[in-house]
């Protein structure tokens, strides 16, 4: 089986990893809530997942970041299945950012933010310099510099969202999967969000992979889109191409309307009915 | 060292002199002094040295047993009021300790040293069928532990009561007393069958306190940083069960230890486990060895079960707990 991202063409190793899901179902309590679906996220982009409320789009990402063990058929990193791989080497290739995460009472942002380093240096060790400086690093893209001795209890939602974000970055790793980050941002703090993982997947390029349930969101940020409903895939490719009034009919069951964004080029999406 | 570590070992130190001082028969701190010199009398060196450092001893390791074990069942379970007492593990370990008891006064043979082996048993069986309890789906839930805990506490200690019963009368105003929670009589030897547990299982627990840290973030993020959620906590589990376990085996159903001393530790030093294990411990110990003082000193002669004491201070301390989680939204 050829792995996504074996050799570029000229020989050298890849920066970036891909992720890829195959045959992936998943049953939950009796019900398969993932029907055989194949995922294939490519290096080095931002792929969204899109769905309405329980299409499964959280749990493919939750079985692709191994959180849950599929039923049947196999996610692989880098060509081996993610959930025979030992967890703190996955860990080290691929950081998760659940779904509305909860800090510790009391938790200053910059301990939260350590906590990524875990998989590099074992339960025991203290950080290393090497160490720390990745963890200053993580703050500085996360904008964080200025919170970091404050608790992460006490932040904003959008601050708080940055917050785990670093301890995702402080991970360093070449994935980065994240389960609906703007949910309950306001729209100046979805826009901050959004930015900074555009500018982390162009500076660093890191490979990102995220839950939306804003289909502007997608695509304006994504340069994949996969569209689920009911457990399986109904389009996924280009924004463009996935991003159809008759795909969005199958996935949300209303009729839209789509037009050029003035701003960006990309597609705007209203709902008509 | 943290400023607050330093201050609540200050602190314990006052009390290990206090402790030794009170009690029906005075030494005062120049006596002891004396004593230690090895120029006391027989009686104050019979005080001291039988008596009160062996009673002194026990109450320091109990207490850095139990806060450790309610620590870290708090921060395995993410339920800041899970405790030792609450989970049914007192419960398990004193229904163990009584059927021993009650084995033994029917003729059975036990080796020394076995009491805090059998404690250990009953406190993991009944950990066990808390966490049974409340699994729904394959997955603990956090905020049915409380409920479980309660229900096996009730279960077992119905089951002890009845059992208790059927001893003879000096044994059954023993277990009585032990169940309440009690320090008398405590001597060498029974010290040194709980000092292994400690010695093995502290240093354990310990070097755990990041992955500790990090399942505190809940076990989505947890797996997500590389750490083998069940793995853990299945380990981690088990050392708080054998730290609780023991720690009743010798003292009793001592209460709230377990409670208070990490919430305490945590208001001054914060969530992180490598700092704030150290300080639970201590302040359990000062718990447990201030409580002591009282319970000797009180309505003298007459001495009042230690865990009563503890009770006392940490029931009002639990309500409060109760009242503030409630107004979050935490139960």
């Amino acid at each position: 089986m050829r792995s996504p991202d074996s050799p570029a063409p000229d020989g050298r190793e890849p920066v970036a990893r891909g992720l890829r899901a195959e045959g992936l179902s998943f049953t939950y309590r009796d019900d398969l809530v993932l029907k055989a679906l194949d995922i294939e996220i490519p290096a080095g982009r931002i792929t969204a997942i899109i769905g309405a409320n329980g299409s499964g789009k959280s749990t493919v990402l939750k079985n692709m970041a191994r959180l849950l063990k599929p039923s049947a058929g196999a996610v692989y990193l880098d060509g081996q299945a993610i959930h025979r791989l030992p967890t703190r080497l996955v860990a080290q290739q691929l950081a998760v950012l659940p779904q509305a995460p909860q800090a510790p009472d009391g938790l200053k942002v910059r301990e939260l933010v350590r906590y990524g380093r875990h998989p590099w240096q074992g339960g025991m060790r203290p950080l290393s310099k090497q160490d720390e400086a990745k963890v200053d690093e993580a703050i500085a893209l996360a904008n964080l510099e200025d919170l970091a001795h404050r608790p992460v209890g006490s932040l904003s939602g959008g601050q708080r969202q940055r917050a785990w974000i670093g301890l995702a970055l402080a991970q360093d790793s070449p994935l980065l999967l994240l389960d609906e980050p703007t949910t309950s941002l306001d729209l100046a703090h979805q826009f901050e969000v959004l930015t900074l993982l555009e500018r982390l997947n162009r500076e660093r390029g890191k490979t990102v992979v995220l839950v939306l349930h804003d289909i502007n969101h997608a695509s304006r940020y994504a340069h994949r889109v996969v569209a689920l409903h009911e457990g399986r895939v109904v389009a996924s490719g280009p924004p463009r191409e996935v991003l159809t009034a008759d795909n969005l009919r199958t996935v949300y069951g209303i009729e839209v309307r789509l037009i050029e964004d003035p701003v960006t080029g990309g597609l705007l999406c209203l709902p008509v009915g | 060292m943290t400023r607050p570590l330093a201050l609540v070992l200050m602190l314990l130190l006052g009390a290990t002199v206090l402790s030794l001082n009170l009690g029906s028969f005075r030494i005062t701190p120049g006596e002891l002094l004396q004593t230690a010199a090895g120029r006391g009398d027989a009686n104050q060196e019979l005080v001291l040295y039988r008596i009160r450092l062996p009673r002194l001893t026990m109450a320091v390791l109990v207490g850095i047993g139990l806060a450790t074990a309610g620590a870290v069942l708090q921060g395995v379970t993410r339920n800041s009021l899970a405790d030792p007492g609450i989970l049914g593990l007192t419960a398990g370990a004193g229904l163990a300790v009584i059927l021993l008891i009650y084995l033994q006064e029917r003729g059975l043979a036990v080796p020394p040293g076995i009491r805090p082996v059998v404690a250990f048993a009953g406190a993991g069986l009944a950990a066990a069928v808390t966490f049974l309890a409340a699994r729904r789906h394959g997955v603990v839930l956090p905020s049915q532990l409380l409920l479980a805990g309660i229900a096996v506490n009730a279960g077992l200690s119905a089951v002890t009561l009845v059992l208790s019963m059927r001893l003879d009368r000096k044994l059954y105003d023993q277990a009585v007393t032990w169940l309440a929670g009690t320090l008398v009589g405590r001597d060498w030897q029974q010290v040194l069958s709980l000092l292994p547990w400690l010695i093995v299982l502290l240093p354990i627990l310990w070097a755990r306190s990041r992955p500790l840290d990090i399942l505190g973030l809940g076990d989505g993020a947890a797996t997500g940083l590389g750490v083998d959620v069940r793995g853990e906590r299945a380990w981690l589990l088990l050392a708080a069960v054998g730290l609780a376990g023991s720690s009743v085996a010798l003292a009793g159903g001592i209460g709230f230890v377990g409670l208070l001393g990490p919430h305490l530790a945590r208001r001054l030093v914060g969530p992180q486990h490598g700092r704030m294990l150290p300080l639970a411990a201590c302040l359990g110990a000062l718990l447990v060895v201030s409580a002591d003082i009282v319970a000797r000193n009180l309505l003298r002669p007459v001495e009042l079960p230690v865990g009563i004491v503890v009770g006392a201070i940490g029931a009002p301390y639990f309500l409060y707990l109760l009242a503030r989680a409630g107004r979050e939204g935490e139960i």
